[in-house]
């Protein structure tokens, strides 16, 4: 009985350690912002940044750009902006970073992504809100470098590695804090993050939203002529009356145009 | 049963109907307010004796409505009205339980943020002041989203 309880107990222990080898919970990087990714058809992917900020933000920018571009799995490039800060508009294919006095929103910083074909990000916008960043309590560069390095980050999947304004730091610009130079300083990311990106990014997909999307469309899509007839393509439909109708032209992997025909009388 | 003991049991029970009675006849409770739009949410505040005043307008790019920044004992909560439930609900339900997304939108806020919904409004407090907390809990109710 004693020899029995005693391999129970070696058997159970061996169990617990094989456990925790398998699954340490330090290094489970676990932030992704659900399933959200960029669509590309390989890695590294190298990811535009629309520079839309004043002088105030531009060292910034820079700084979280040349940060997350140390992932294996991603590089940023800053271009020049196509908005405004005020406006922000998103471009198709990459972020676009703004500042702008956005108002009393409570918000020092928003990133917005708009998907397709499911979890696939196809265009961000990140702002920070200089009406808080024109307030002596936010216009520090530790403020200012927290912010800016996490909504880029969230432009291409990544959530709050914590959100408790009052623990400690974890050392990255993922984890609200209402100390961001700390220490630990708050100010860039760390290996968690970048871990997490090889997470999110360890497949690839068959399409890519990366860039001018319709570059990597198939050859004819982008400036094919619809005007003529011959170039809808196949009949869909015809609607009862005879006075419309649908043809779809298709194009391959999920290219395809419709042509929505009203006929004269 | 001796008369002395009947005695007792009677005044016993007559002081248990008095202080029926006393519960009855006391002045008529308080009745609490209904939360359905923003007018009735400040007069809610201010029957609990709330100090309320509204401040300018806000537009979050992830609500529908433009909102109206209320300030309550000198503290702004941001007020959003929408046109009926139904359209509270279908915003509402894009905030993530922790508050930190509302649908593609992640936000960094400047402190602690807490929703709570109540009628057609949706209201926004960013911060950790328990009585003002304790207070928008006992007017809306508790918060459906927030840390």
């Amino acid at each position: 009985m004693r020899n029995k309880t005693s391999s129970f107990r070696f058997v159970f222990l061996l169990v617990l350690i094989l456990a925790l080898a398998a699954f340490p919970n330090s290094a489970s990087a676990n932030h992704s912002w659900g399933k959200y990714h960029w669509a590309r058809t390989s890695n590294p992917f190298t990811l535009k940044v629309g520079d839309n900020v004043g002088s105030a933000w531009d060292s910034y920018l820079n700084e979280a750009i040349s940060d997350w571009s140390q992932s294996t799995v991603l590089d940023l490039t800053k271009v020049t902006g196509s908005t405004s800060g005020s406006t922000c508009a998103p471009t198709s294919g990459r972020i676009e970073a703004c500042n702008a006095a956005y108002g009393t929103t409570g918000w020092l910083g928003i990133a917005q992504i708009w998907t397709t074909r499911g979890a696939h990000i196809a265009q961000a916008t990140t702002k920070v809100n200089d009406t808080y960043f024109n307030q002596a309590q936010y216009n520090t560069p530790a403020w200012r470098r927290l912010v800016m390095c996490q909504e880029i980050a969230h432009d291409f999947g990544l959530d709050h590695q914590d959100e408790n304004f009052n623990n400690p730091n974890l050392g990255t610009c993922m984890d609200y804090t209402s100390d961001p130079d700390g220490p630990p300083s708050n100010e860039h990311p760390n290996q968690h993050d970048y871990d997490q990106l090889v997470s999110i990014y360890s497949h690839t997909d068959r399409f890519t939203t990366i860039g001018a999307a319709l570059k990597d469309a198939p050859p004819g899509f982008a400036n094919a002529d619809m005007h003529a007839q011959e170039n809808w393509g196949s009949k869909l439909r015809d609607s009862a009356s005879g006075r419309s109708a649908l043809y779809v032209r298709d194009f391959g992997n999920g290219y395809k145009i419709f042509t929505f025909v009203i006929w004269a009388e | 049963m001796k008369p002395g003991l009947l005695s007792i049991l009677l005044l016993v029970f007559a002081y248990i109907l008095s202080a029926c009675g006393q519960n009855s006849i006391s002045g008529p409770s308080k009745e609490p307010f209904v939360v359905e739009d923003q007018a009735s949410l400040l007069a809610a505040l201010q029957s609990e004796g709330a100090t309320v005043e509204t401040a300018e307008t806000t537009t979050q790019d992830f609500f529908s409505v433009k909102g109206q920044i209320v300030r309550v004992n000198g503290t702004d909560i941001q007020v959003f009205e929408f046109e009926n439930a139904e359209a509270m609900e279908n915003d509402a339900s894009q905030v993530a339980p922790d508050g930190g997304s509302i649908g593609t939108s992640m936000v960094t806020w400047m402190d602690a943020p807490h929703f709570y919904q109540a009628g057609k409004l949706i209201v926004l407090y960013l911060g950790n002041d328990q009585s003002l907390r304790d207070l928008l809990n006992k007017v809306l109710g508790p918060q459906f989203a927030g840390q």
